[in-house]
């Protein structure tokens, strides 16, 4: 009896070994997440656990683009399994941006808005299986980014380290872009989206022989967002990006090999709720997502 | 015997589903706008007979009542089931159309000119008629060409009309939009008792019985399939398929100081769609809105005749009198 108190005892002061599946540091587990760059340890054990190397998908875009919405009705999505893939949620994080998102939704509101610091991120990890193959199975693994977050690595790199860690380990980036916003409210998203693919370049540079003269091989979506309410963006992405997003369009065509843009919404109608104050806040009507999936499915035929 | 014919026999060919309508002729101005013959007070006894035969195979009867519609209020719109919030309304007796309006039912509307007859619109909209057309630049609903059915969909709900569409249909054949308080007691009159089911059939959601997302067929399907989600009193696809036009402007309340603000006039549209995710919002109750120019590939509409405005025949043997 005394044996198992002084083991239990030792394990808590001196915590287990882990090494971090995001940036790679080897930590004792104290508090159930790398101190470096927050990676809950949960998704670390699994994946050692595990035979075969984790496929990472970052999502990333500008504060308010959807990232929580379209991760959130990703998961939901291919739990449910659609377009022959079938998805499983892989820790408690998962699951409560799913239930969050869809909770939120179902109710006729927005998910709140994702908390700055990073130790509050929920990490997703969803194992996927394509067409019902065994071994046809790869992960999603990327935390919940905060928009700020994103917009202060780029200002600062190094600030937020999760960020170039989980870009530097990703098979494929997905950059969601606001399309009202990218309609509406001149350059501004061009100039986030393309700081974001310098970023994205800089962190995945190609390496080795004529490496100044070769794209980067990442594969990049452009998702443009609440398409729902910019039927331009809805009927021809691409050619919506050639005129409304140009720095984006001529960057991605310099720099990178593998690209593609797509439209999405989760959204069927919505209207705005406007308080004593003026405060405005988006409340959408019913939902009916469009071209969720589809982001992901290319990725995956990459 | 074959496959095909041991099929057939059970109904369930797929050439012949289960409960599905057959049209033995084509669709003629006649056989669509008959129903203007029911309000016109010059009609002719045969007329009016011929008229209330063709009402009695399409349209439904819905006897008047009270039902409880759901509250817009800003406090209540996150209401998954606003039974206790609801305000109650009274419906007078009316006929409803057994199943949304096809695509070769407009596609005789179109024919006709409806979309050149400014009569049929309101004056206010007609710059905006001229918009109204479809991926070749002819008038018809957004997703045709040439100014046709898309082949193979004759059956399918016509999609792809804004309310304005819908009600320059309504017009040209004799009826009108139902409006959201007939609609909602429409799809859970024939149920029995105070409580007024969620859905057609019952309290629970089952996805063989209407074409939403869990149905995972991610596109429509003929008005007459899924038939055993229908009412009891046989009017089809009130739940799923497409969300329909109602002739009820969405306004919003205002409480406790919020407001609901919209780009443009919406009108209230009812029933869920092929596409509609959560089942909660595929309900009888359910109340969403869309902007009244939307042309959406899940939206289409179903007609109805006030009961009481109907003309009858003073001579009930008119129609065996002109042979028929």
């Amino acid at each position: 009896m005394s044996d198992q108190v002084m083991t239990s005892t030792r394990f808590l002061n001196e915590g287990t070994k882990f090494e971090c599946v995001c940036c790679g540091q080897v930590y004792f587990d104290h508090t159930g997440h790398c101190n470096h760059c927050q990676a809950p340890t949960s998704i670390s054990r699994v994946v050692a656990e595990r035979d075969g190397k984790p496929k990472f998908l970052c999502v990333l875009g500008a504060s308010g683009a959807g990232k929580t919405v379209y991760l959130g009705m990703l998961l939901d999505m291919l739990t449910k399994g659609t377009k022959g893939l079938q998805g499983l949620p892989n820790n408690s994080f998962s699951v409560s941006v799913q239930q969050q998102t869809m909770n939120a939704l179902e109710r006729r509101r927005f998910p709140e808005k994702t908390a700055t610091e990073s130790d509050t991120w929920k990490w997703i990890h969803c194992e996927v299986n394509y067409r019902k193959k065994k071994d046809n199975f790869f992960d999603i693994i990327t935390p919940d980014f905060a928009g700020e977050a994103i917009s202060e690595e780029l200002e600062n790199p190094g600030q937020y380290p999760a960020v170039g860690h989980i870009i530097r380990r990703s098979q494929a980036v997905l950059v969601l872009v606001d399309s009202i916003r990218v309609r509406d409210l001149g350059r501004d998203e061009d100039f986030f989206a393309l700081k974001l693919l310098s970023y994205l370049e800089s962190v995945r540079k190609p390496t080795g022989k004529n490496a100044a003269k070769r794209k980067t091989d990442l594969p990049v979506a452009i998702v443009l967002t609440k398409s729902d309410a910019c039927p331009e963006a809805m009927q021809d992405p691409a050619e919506f990006a050639r005129h409304n997003l140009p720095g984006v369009d001529q960057y991605l065509n310099r720099h990178f090999n593998d690209y593609q843009f797509f439209a999405v919404s989760a959204v069927g109608a919505s209207v705005s709720l406007v308080d004593a104050h003026g405060r405005t806040e988006q409340i959408p009507m019913h939902i009916e997502p469009l071209g969720i999936v589809e982001p992901f499915e290319w990725i995956i035929k990459r | 015997m074959s496959f095909l014919s041991k099929l057939k026999r059970k109904g369930n060919s797929p050439a012949e589903p289960r409960g599905k309508r057959r049209d033995s002729e084509p669709r003629t101005v006649a056989s669509v706008c008959y129903a203007r013959h029911l309000t016109d007070p010059d009609a002719s006894d045969y007329e009016i007979t011929k008229a209330w035969s063709q009402v009695e195979k399409e349209m439904v009867i819905v006897a008047e009542g009270s039902v409880g519609l759901a509250s817009l209020s800003p406090d209540d719109l996150d209401q998954l089931d606003s039974r206790e919030n609801s305000q109650l309304v009274h419906v007078d007796a009316f006929y409803v159309d057994r199943f949304a309006v096809t695509n070769d039912q407009f596609q005789v509307f179109v024919d006709d000119g409806g979309y050149e007859n400014f009569d049929l619109w309101p004056e206010s909209v007609l710059p905006m008629v001229l918009n109204f057309v479809d991926t070749t630049g002819c008038p018809g609903p957004a997703f045709w060409a040439n100014g046709r059915t898309p082949q193979g969909r004759g059956h399918h709900p016509v999609v792809g009309v804004s309310w304005y569409e819908a009600y320059a249909f309504a017009r040209w054949c004799g009826k009108r939009l139902v409006n959201c308080a007939e609609w909602q007691h429409a799809a859970t009159w024939a149920d029995s008792g105070s409580g007024r089911h969620r859905y057609p059939w019952g309290d629970s959601f089952n996805a063989n019985f209407a074409n939403t997302w869990e149905a995972k067929r991610e596109d429509t399907v003929p008005v007459d399939q899924y038939a055993d989600g229908a009412t009891a009193n046989g009017i089809h696809q009130m739940v799923g398929n497409v969300w329909e036009w109602t002739d009820t402007l969405f306004e919003a309340q205002m409480s406790k100081g919020l407001r609901i603000v919209t780009d443009g006039p919406m009108a209230e549209i009812r029933g869920g769609a092929y596409d509609t995710y959560f089942t909660s919002q595929a309900t009888c109750r359910f109340r969403s809105a869309q902007a009244i120019a939307a042309r959406h590939p899940n939206l289409g509409f179903r007609l109805c005749l006030t009961a009481s405005d109907l003309c009858q025949p003073n001579d009930s043997y008119a129609f065996c009198d002109q042979g028929e």
